[in-house]
């Protein structure tokens, strides 16, 4: 049953995600995949995650099809105008890609060629437009297509946004997505399940299914670390205290990850694991949580 | 108006390095206006280049002038026969300027002495901010007068891209993100309805653009290159 | 509307005076620059300098912050100083047909040699051409002052032995020492003015007669007759008037006074008398006056110094009768009380029933009031008005004789020393444009600037005026010693430092960009943007010069410095010490107002250059001296708190980091210019320099070849 069927099927949803490496050694990137494999309904494979350059997605997606898992492929705005975006989808098509995440992208001055020229040619909203629009038979110009792909769109949301306009802009944009037709979300990490709970019945009517982002934490650091820098993440004290006192950081990441995603259950209607590095322990969490 | 910089002073001596007679031409607008290639720093900057090259025993003689601007040809005219006396011109306008005296005094290297920068407004004493991108299909009627193309680091025209935190942006942390402004503004306007329109992707202009204004010309032949 | 706008001070004083330009001057030490602006139009600038009335500073807008600059103590000092300086100065106000008064104090103005009529001694314009002055007071003299700069031959007549008028015979030593008046005389002669003394109009000579020989005549022959109070008994012994008394004294005789003296009036020479009586050593010296001290004519600050000198005085009191036996023996006075407004503006005084009183009196002065001498002109044709003064048609003085024209007291009734110059320059314009047969022209009218915003008011430090001394009281009694003592240099700088320039400032030219950097960057707050340029309102610029060295189109310019003088300052200074110097040459910035006596000091081989504010210098002042030739540079900078024009240090602290990453780039080296606080760390400076060594453009060569 591929990702599309899974969520039509109705039950609750597992994706994972993993990072490319910089450079050809995939194996240890296949072991990880084929721990997983059975366990989770897709795995999102990352574009140059960070704007560091690495090995593509559209060729892991490819490898992890080979090897009988459902790909998402995630696509963002930052490398490629409108000519090249849509050659890669008709490219991905081919190679057996069936489902797509679009994404804006981080810009190239957080990565490792900084001088590199941000393209930002279409956004992620415009993005999704034209897949739905290749899936109809046509390119963005209007022109015919000589078979037509049938690809499953979906997108990212940040129910963490700080502000209350980037909250509301969240929302709006997110609405946009839908109209222009992402088929189910992504979240960025959650860590506290309340704020979560009211974002979902904020987006209630949207009647699209939202996966609920699960980070694997490493250390109290990291969870410091995160609260600064990224965007839409935050780890309560009791959690970053929990990490710091324990004994196991592993286990007691494995916990938090468990319980987590046992209140998210009754929540939403899946989670997007995103181990970054910690792939191996994701067949543990899912049996802590009840999931297997 | 135009922002610009100077150059550092190491590349403009380099540039004018194997010139005994320069002539330095500050414009006196933009780059007036943004403080860096008026008089006042015509005077600095030939004064500077006097003394580094007598220290290295190259003495050069420099001329200083700054006119009206420098992207009109009838007020580049007015200074030939000064520019006809010179091995070199260095010119302290805005890329555009520099391009206005080359294409006038075709005989002369005409050499950049400022990198510019942007399309910006005055944000008080000694600063100035980029505004506008000059993309050519303004879209400031509905992001409340505040341009998401030239303001958000990925020029984002859908919203923001969500990495904003505490209102600046992703990219650089001391800047306000664009589409926070964009939304306080709207909401201030009462015109928050157009952050639901999906917009149309900004089309790439064909480069260089040119405006002919039929209705104010009256030759027949079609324009020139610059 | 400012380009006609002066200077309160200016505006108030009756010949214009560039007060702010010469106050600059003093503020910098230049005392030749400062007389030369005085002497401008001043011919009597040691006079003026000590008994002006001093409307300016009665208008002064310093007052507005603290109190007014010492304006009159100023020029006594910058004129004192400068004695026996031979400044002829053209005329310029009042002759000079485009003459603006904004050009004050620029070296364009006050460098302008006298040209040809003025350097012959007065015998070069119109040598056939022949004026008879009449009196030899300030008015006459200033009249033939001018009149010989612009090339007539000029004849005093003088009915009295000596010149002088008033000056003389009726301001008392002490206050105006007489060979100060003599000196300023001498000098007037000196231009080849002819005096005829003891010659009297009516008595020796008529006006008929004058205009046979000379084309023209100006009669200025004061207002010295005493009014009498209307009182029993008035011609007892022991009643003098105060111009008979003071004449007396001022000729050298000691009138014999008794101990008790009542003086009647409350004027100048009432003040006069009074005092010159406690020098003669009368020990009960008591004023009557009708009015109270606020209606009095004198100055507050002298009725001060009067009763600090022990003189009595009684406000609404006035006499009714004197009693006496031959000799005067007592003044029966009667109480007043003050009414209605009267014709003079001010209250109306009224006796008191049933108030009188009396006074004993050895001698009574009276003061009361005095008109022109109308039997020495009354056979003369001319229109003579109430009390005998002398009609003229307008303030040029021409009165309905042709070629005859008069001024002073005799026109206007008494008045002040300034009012008489005035008048006597306005007759000798006028006189000059009647003989070169010039059409009339209309006075040019300045308008006064208005005061200081509130706003601006607030942000001005506070700093009180400096004290004149003055001779202890014990001193004064039987002695007719100068009691005002004048400045010394550092008192007169700083006195100097406290005006405000006005005027002096900012005035944007066409050359603006727009920029609006200015309108950022004032500390005050002055600049606005205009319609099309920024526009400066220059009657509350207050000087500092910010503005000026930040304009990126060079567009404004200081009327203080101007951009060409700076420079020529700086290439003269480096100029002098190429010729001396030994091996290192390093220049010095100074500030002014943190060190009003001079520069800090530093030994030789140190040039220093002051600045009013070393906020002042832009950047291409501070690399300039380098490419000039200059080894090192130090410039002393005030703390941000003791920066006279705000915000001055903290742009020169911008401007030095500026150009010492300037001196970096182009391998002349930032360690060559350098901040310094005190003397001491000029010395380290100048010793790090010599290893540093010479500035390489210079290139082994010496300073000394
Ligand atoms: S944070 Fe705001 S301004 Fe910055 S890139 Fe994102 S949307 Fe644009
Ligand atoms: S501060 Fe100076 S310029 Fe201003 S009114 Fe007073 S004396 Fe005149
Ligand atoms: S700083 Fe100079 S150019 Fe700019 S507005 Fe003021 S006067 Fe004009
Ligand atoms: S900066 Fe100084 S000189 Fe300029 S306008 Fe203001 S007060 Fe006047």
């Amino acid at each position: 049953m591929g990702f599309r069927e899974a969520l039509y099927s109705g039950k609750f949803l597992i994706t994972a995600e993993i990072g490319p490496v910089k450079g050809t050694e995939i194996d240890v990137l296949l072991e990880d995949a084929e721990l997983i494999k059975g366990k989770v309904d897709a795995i999102n494979v990352t574009d140059l995650q960070s704007s560091v350059m690495r090995l593509g997605s559209m060729a892991v997606c490819h490898l992890l099809k080979d090897h009988g898992i459902d790909p998402i492929f995630q696509l963002t705005c930052r490398d490629r105008n409108r000519l090249a975006l849509q050659s890669d989808l008709l490219s991905a098509w081919v190679l057996g890609i069936r489902n797509v995440l679009a994404l804006t992208g981080d810009h190239p001055t957080m990565g490792d060629h900084p001088e590199a020229m941000p393209v930002f040619d279409l956004d992620s909203v415009s993005l999704l437009r034209v897949i739905c629009r290749l899936n109809e038979g046509f390119d963005m110009g209007g022109n015919q297509l000589k078979g037509a792909p049938d690809f499953f769109p979906g997108a990212v949301v940040n129910p963490g946004a700080d502000t209350e306009a980037a909250f509301e802009m969240q929302i709006i944009k997110m609405e946009k997505k839908i109209e222009a037709g992402a088929r189910f979300f992504q979240t960025q990490g959650i860590f506290d399940l309340d704020l979560f709970e009211r974002f979902m019945k904020r987006v209630e009517g949207f009647k699209t299914p939202i996966l609920g982002g699960i980070i694997l934490l490493k250390s109290a650091g990291m969870a410091r670390f995160m609260n600064k820098n990224v965007a839409g993440v935050f780890v309560p004290e009791p959690l970053i205290k929990a990490m710091e006192e324990t004994k196991d950081k592993v286990k007691t990441s494995i916990e938090i990850a468990a319980r987590l995603i046992k209140g998210m259950k009754d929540i939403c209607q899946g989670i997007h694991i995103m181990a970054i590095g910690m792939e191996d322990k994701v067949p543990v969490i899912m049996e802590k949580a009840g999931l297997l | 108006m135009i922002v610009a910089e100077i150059k550092p002073f190491e590349e403009i001596k380099n540039m004018i390095k194997n010139y005994q007679k320069v002539l330095i031409v500050g414009c006196g607008s933009c780059v007036t206006v943004c403080l860096t290639g008026g008089e006042r720093q015509v005077e600095l900057l030939a004064s500077a280049l006097r003394m580094a090259r007598k220290i290295e025993g190259n003495d050069i003689t420099v001329g200083e002038l700054t006119i009206r601007r420098q992207c009109d040809p009838e007020f580049i005219e007015q200074i030939k026969d000064e520019a006809a006396q010179y091995d070199v011109i260095l010119s302290m306008a805005c890329g555009a300027g520099v391009q206005g005296i080359a294409e006038r005094f075709k005989d002369i290297p005409v050499l950049p002495a400022m990198n510019t920068m942007f399309l910006g407004v005055s944000d008080g004493q000694g600063t100035w901010v980029e505004v506008c991108a000059a993309c050519g299909d303004c879209i400031l009627w509905k992001t409340g007068g505040i341009c998401p193309v030239a303001r958000c680091a990925k020029g984002l025209v859908n919203g923001p891209c969500g990495g904003s935190q505490g209102g600046l942006c992703e990219v650089s942390k001391d800047v306000p993100c664009a589409w926070q402004l964009i939304y306080a503004r709207l909401v201030r306007l009462n015109l928050q309805h157009f952050l639901k329109d999906i917009s149309q992707q900004k089309k790439q202009p064909v480069r260089p653009r040119r405006l002919v204004r039929e209705d104010l010309r009256l030759k027949k032949e079609p324009t020139k290159g610059v | 509307m400012s380009d006609k706008a002066i200077p309160l001070c200016q505006a108030a004083c009756p010949i214009n005076t560039d007060v702010p330009g010469y106050v600059s001057a003093i503020s910098r030490g230049d005392l030749e620059r400062a007389i030369r602006i005085i002497r401008q139009v001043n011919p009597f600038p040691s006079v003026c300098g000590r008994i002006c009335t001093r409307p300016c500073e009665s208008a002064c807008r310093r007052a507005q912050i603290d109190e007014p600059i010492a304006i009159a103590a100023l020029k006594r000092f910058a004129s004192d100083q400068t004695k026996g300086l031979k400044v002829v100065q053209p005329p310029e106000h009042f002759y000079n047909e485009t003459h603006m008064p904004t050009k004050v104090g620029t070296k364009e103005n006050e460098n302008n040699p006298p040209s040809p009529p003025f350097s012959k001694g007065g015998m070069g314009g119109f040598p056939g051409e022949k004026v008879a002055v009449v009196g030899s007071g300030p008015a006459g003299l200033t009249a033939a002052h001018d009149l010989t700069l612009l090339g007539y031959r000029v004849t005093v007549f003088e009915a009295q032995n000596i010149l002088g008028g008033m000056l003389i015979e009726g301001i008392p030593e002490y206050r105006l020492p007489k060979d100060v008046v003599k000196e300023e005389i001498d000098y007037i002669l000196s231009l080849g003015i002819e005096a005829k003394r003891g010659l009297s109009l009516g008595r020796d000579f008529t006006i008929e007669g004058l205009l046979k020989d000379y084309q023209a005549v100006f009669l200025a022959i004061g207002s010295q007759k005493s009014l009498l109070p209307r009182c029993n008994e008035v011609e007892l012994t022991g009643i003098i008037t105060a111009v008979e008394f003071l004449k007396q004294v001022s000729q050298g005789e000691r009138p014999l006074l008794g101990k008790r003296v009542v003086i009647v009036g409350g004027g100048h020479t009432a003040i006069d008398a009074a005092r010159t009586c406690v020098r003669l050593g009368s020990s009960e010296v008591t004023i009557i006056y009708r009015r109270t001290l606020d209606e009095m004519p004198a100055g507050k600050a002298e009725v001060e110094e009067t009763e600090n000198e022990g003189v009595k005085i009684r406000y609404l009191t006035a006499p009714v009768e004197f009693l006496g036996n031959g000799n005067v023996k007592k003044v029966r006075c009667i109480k007043m009380q003050l009414g209605e407004l009267d014709e003079s503006g001010r209250r109306r005084p009224l006796p008191i029933e049933n108030s009188e009183f009396e006074i004993e009196a050895d001698t009574v002065i009276l003061a009361i009031g005095y008109i022109p001498e109308a039997e020495t002109i009354k056979d003369s044709g001319l229109i003579l008005g109430k009390n005998g003064t002398v009609v003229v048609k307008d303030d040029t003085g021409a009165t309905n004789l042709k070629g005859v024209f008069a001024g002073g007291d005799v026109v206007s009734g008494p008045s002040s020393v300034i009012e008489a110059i005035a008048s006597g320059k306005k007759a000798a314009r006028a006189i000059h444009r009647y003989l070169r047969n010039l059409p009339d022209e209309k006075m040019e009218e300045y308008s006064a600037f208005r005061l200081l915003d509130d706003g601006i008011v607030k942000l001005i430090s506070k700093s009180n005026m400096q004290k004149v001394s003055t001779l202890p009281i014990e001193k004064r009694i039987n002695s007719f010693a100068e009691v005002e003592l004048g400045y010394n240099f550092e008192q007169a700088v700083k006195e100097a430092q406290r005006c405000l320039s006005c005027g002096t400032g900012a005035v944007v030219t066409e050359n603006c960009a727009s920029c609006l950097n200015c309108v950022r960057i004032c500390p005050y707050g002055v600049p606005v943007p205009g319609r099309e340029i920024a526009e400066i309102d220059i009657s509350q610029c207050q000087a500092c010069g910010i503005c000026v060295s930040e304009c990126p189109a060079s567009a404004i310019n200081l009327k203080l410095e101007t951009k060409e003088q700076v420079r020529a300052e700086m290439e003269d200074i480096i100029n002098i010490a190429m010729k001396e110097a030994q091996e290192i040459l390093t220049i010095g910035f100074y500030c002014q107002y943190k060190s009003p006596a001079g520069h800090p000091g530093g030994g030789n081989g140190v040039y220093w250059l002051g600045k009013l504010c070393t906020g002042r210098l832009d950047v291409f002042q501070l690399i300039y001296p380098f490419e000039l030739g200059a080894d090192g540079l130090v410039i002393t900078v005030c703390p941000d708190q003791e920066c006279h024009s705000r915000d001055g240090s903290r742009w020169l602290i911008k401007h030095i980091e500026k150009a010492r990453e300037i001196l970096d780039e182009i391998g002349i080296g930032a360690n060559r210019l350098s901040i310094i606080s005190d003397v001491e760390e000029l010395s380290d400076f100048r010793k790090r320099l010599l290893d540093v060594g010479i500035n390489p453009l210079r290139k082994g060569k010496k300073v000394k070849e």
